[in-house]
């Protein structure tokens, strides 16, 4: 399975391997079952051993100090990443801050965007609601300016991952429609510590992430807090979160399944018809993966792309990690092999950020309503 | 349905009640699984597999499939299948000589011990324990990998096929046995323990030994197979998909239900289609009762489809439930990780499958 990625992008990935051999992969038994924690003195001497090793924000753009490598670079960090049961560790993906806070104005850049590629501050992403999940715009949290330039937040969380660990979250809300004054979906910046903003549990899942609930009781937020124009954060997510859904899961889910695979070949289980089928998929994963992510560094309109590849890499990364657990049989089932976690790490993918059952759905609807074509899918690069 | 499969479900609707679905969120430990054993033997529901002549109450294979499709409507009757194995000793023991059967059999039946069946002999194809003739008595050596520890089992009976050729025996094996060594349980994706069996040289001696026990061995693993593991994945299959159709009749989306959507009617149309076989298939399973070797097959292959139709059900309920369904805060996840050992309990299913293919094309033709 190769793929021809730039050779600088190459480099940088062979140096991740290696760094995910020599530091992660020996913490592995230390990772509690159904946690993504480590001690923090851990995880502090990983994130300087990170920088050291220079592999600290290199995808992030050079403009704010990072490596520039752009998302074809993002993906291939993240792909070797991926061949670590620590791959979901918050912390360690401290080095991407939420896209986001890319189109925050200067005060908001130096608040939060700079200190999150500095690894001194952490976000959480706080869209989801009890009842708004594939359906979003269904929010219900309220957001009403109080007159003084702040804003009062009421409403409820779910499912918001490292809000236990984070110092910030992006909260989307609804400003309600005023007099002369235009409402909508907005983002607002919300400190942890604020008052009125409480963490309320952790959500204990089948995997290492342990989403949170969060409940805002008449938070007071300043307007400088508002991240892009009242109404507008959907206007934002849309730019971003089309690069975010192929740069996120997709790589870590190949890189989980490409060594769930190895092990079971060099343990000979596999079925050789079996092995090949799943490691074609995996391959034409992969290529789309990295396809669509050039795309992306040309700046052109990835969202078809980006359902594509999302249904396509998770579905295939999770159906490779569970035939090779079963290939192993009760080892397989066992926690001594990382495969048992890789399953229940990466049975998340066709939930979280949008289920598989949307991506199929965008996918259909742009080619049914001729917003996308068949034809103009896989130009050649 | 005839009245005593009838009977058989309306006593585990009270196991279930009573101290099941209160039990879902505890750990299985000792206090609960005493807890359980106690209500079994209030309700009629110990023993069952065990004949009459033997000293059980001699249920019907399709009475236990009933039970066990009952039970494992809750998730605690899935990971109390385990727990179901107490007071349910192994068939080889009931024919065993008088000596045997007052020092294994009693007290399995009493409730003091614990007994499970290990299948030695295709365990994994690599790996085995060796047989040596010696004075008075035979030596083992080798090692099994992955054998699931069922809680507080005391005693195994090893199932191999005879050196010489031949049949099967079975040797019990005590934790006093010197040279036999279950070692740590290791830790799984679900609430099973695995243990990996040494045995060192160990002698077994002749009064230890069940000679020639194919038919109690191949009919009690078909027992396990078709009347515990597939009926018990159907029930939990069945009562999750139920969840999952009412969840879709609710949960609304773009100012629809989810269930007016071809996404997740497909999910809850292939899970019904699977269901059905599986019904079909272990009654089917149930009735043949293990008593040719037809019925021996028919007990695999409802134990492979029912146990791999669960866990596609399970997961299909998962997604339906979206974010919920892979939380804690439900059941779902937490049912497919333990069916997912299902899968290998009692024979891999690949493997099962594979040996079964030739019977079941050649039935095809009929
Ligand atoms: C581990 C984890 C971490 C998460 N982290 C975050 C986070 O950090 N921040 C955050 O804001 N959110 C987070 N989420 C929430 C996630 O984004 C939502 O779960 C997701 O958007 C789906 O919403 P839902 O769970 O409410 O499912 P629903 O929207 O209720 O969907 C239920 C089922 O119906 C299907 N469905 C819904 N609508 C349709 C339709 N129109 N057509 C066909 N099928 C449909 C879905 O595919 C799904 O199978 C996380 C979720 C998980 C599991």
């Amino acid at each position: 399975m190769d793929v021809e990625l730039p050779a600088q992008v190459r480099r940088w990935k062979d140096r991740m391997h290696r760094f995910v051999a020599e530091e992660l992969m020996p913490l592995e038994p230390d990772l509690p079952p159904f946690a993504n924690r480590l001690p923090a003195e851990d995880i502090a001497a990983l994130v300087r051993r990170m920088k050291d090793a220079g592999l600290w924000a290199l995808a992030v753009p050079r403009e704010f100090g990072g490596g520039g490598l752009g998302w074809v670079g993002l993906c291939a960090l993240r792909e070797a990443l991926g061949h670590t049961t620590l791959c979901s560790l918050g912390k360690l993906l401290g080095a991407e801050p939420p896209v986001l806070l890319y189109d925050a104005g200067e005060d908001l850049r130096a608040r939060y965007l700079l200190p999150t590629i500095a690894g001194e501050r952490y976000g959480c992403f706080a869209l989801t609601e009890p009842e708004a999940g594939s359906d979003a715009a269904n929010l219900s949290l309220s957001a009403v300016p109080d007159g003084t330039g702040h804003y009062l937040l009421n409403g409820r969380k779910v499912f918001s991952s490292h809000a236990d660990e984070a110092d910030y979250a992006l909260v989307f809300g609804v400003v309600p429609q005023g007099p002369g004054q235009a409402g909508g979906i907005t983002l607002f910046l919300v400190d942890r510590g604020t008052p009125g903003f409480h963490w309320v549990r952790r959500i204990e899942t089948m995997g290492g992430d342990r989403p949170s609930e969060l409940v805002f009781e008449n938070c007071r937020v300043p307007d400088a807090n508002r991240l892009g124009a009242t109404g507008k954060a959907f206007d934002l997510a849309q730019r971003w979160f089309a690069c975010d859904r192929i740069a996120l899961q997709p790589p870590i889910a190949l890189g989980a399944a490409a060594r769930s695979l190895a092990l079971a070949q060099a343990a000979g289980v596999a079925p050789a018809l079996e092995l090949g089928r799943l490691a074609l998929g995996l391959h034409a994963a992969r290529a789309m993966l990295y396809h669509a992510a050039a795309k992306a560094d040309r700046g052109e309109d990835v969202r078809h792309d980006a359902s594509l590849v999302k249904a396509t890499a998770t579905s295939a990364a999770l159906e490779a990690v569970e035939r090779a657990m079963a290939w192993f049989g009760p080892r397989g089932y066992s926690r001594a092999l990382p495969l048992e976690r890789y399953y229940r790490d990466l049975r998340r993918f066709p939930i979280a950020a949008g289920t598989y059952e949307i991506q199929q759905f965008v996918v259909a609807r742009g080619l049914l309503r001729g917003y996308a074509g068949l034809d103009r899918m896989a130009a050649p690069l | 349905m005839p009245d005593a499969v009838a009977a058989a479900r309306v006593a585990a609707r009270a196991l279930v009640e009573s101290v099941l679905a209160p039990q879902a969120d505890r750990p299985a430990d000792a206090g609960v699984l005493a807890a359980i054993a106690a209500e079994r033997r209030r309700l009629g529901l110990w023993g069952v597999t065990v004949p009459a002549e033997a000293g059980g109450r001699g249920w019907s294979w399709p009475q236990q499939a009933a039970l066990q499709e009952e039970c494992h409507r809750v998730p605690a009757g899935v990971w109390t299948g385990q727990a179901l194995a107490a007071g349910e000793p192994p068939a080889p023991l009931y024919g065993a000589a008088a000596g045997v059967r007052e020092r294994y059999l009693r007290p399995c039946l009493d409730g003091r011990r614990t007994a499970v069946q290990v299948w030695g002999a295709d365990h994994g194809g690599i790996q085995g324990v060796w047989v040596r003739p010696a004075r008075g008595g035979v030596v083992l050596r080798g090692h099994l990998e992955g054998v699931p520890a069922y809680a507080a089992a005391d005693l195994v009976l090893l199932v191999l096929p005879r050196p010489e050729g031949g049949g099967l025996d079975a040797y019990l094996c005590d934790r006093d046995l010197a040279g036999f060594d279950a070692g740590p349980a290791g830790e799984t994706m679900g609430r099973m323990r695995l243990v990996d069996l040494t045995y060192q040289d160990c002698f077994v001696p002749e009064g230890r030994v069940l000679r020639d026990c194919d038919l109690p061995a191949r009919r009690w693993r078909a027992n396990r197979q078709a009347a515990v593991l597939a009926a018990g994945a159907l029930g939990a299959a069945l009562a999750s998909l139920e969840q999952g159709i009412a969840y879709a009749r609710r949960r609304v989306t773009f100012g629809r239900p989810i269930g007016d959507r071809q996404a997740i009617q497909w999910m809850v149309a292939d899970g019904a289609r699977e269901v059905y076989g599986a019904q079909v298939l272990v009654a089917r399973a149930a009735e043949g009762g293990g008593s040719s070797a037809e019925a021996l097959d028919e007990a695999v292959r409802a134990k492979v489809y029912a146990t791999e139709a669960a866990c596609r059900i399970l997961d299909r309920v998962i997604q339906i439930h979206g974010a919920y369904g892979y939380s804690r805060d439900l059941p779902f996840e937490g049912l497919w990780r333990e069916l997912a050992a299902y899968r290998f309990l009692e024979g891999r299913n690949d493997e099962l499958l594979a040996a079964l293919a030739p019977a079941t094309v050649s039935g095809l033709q009929l």
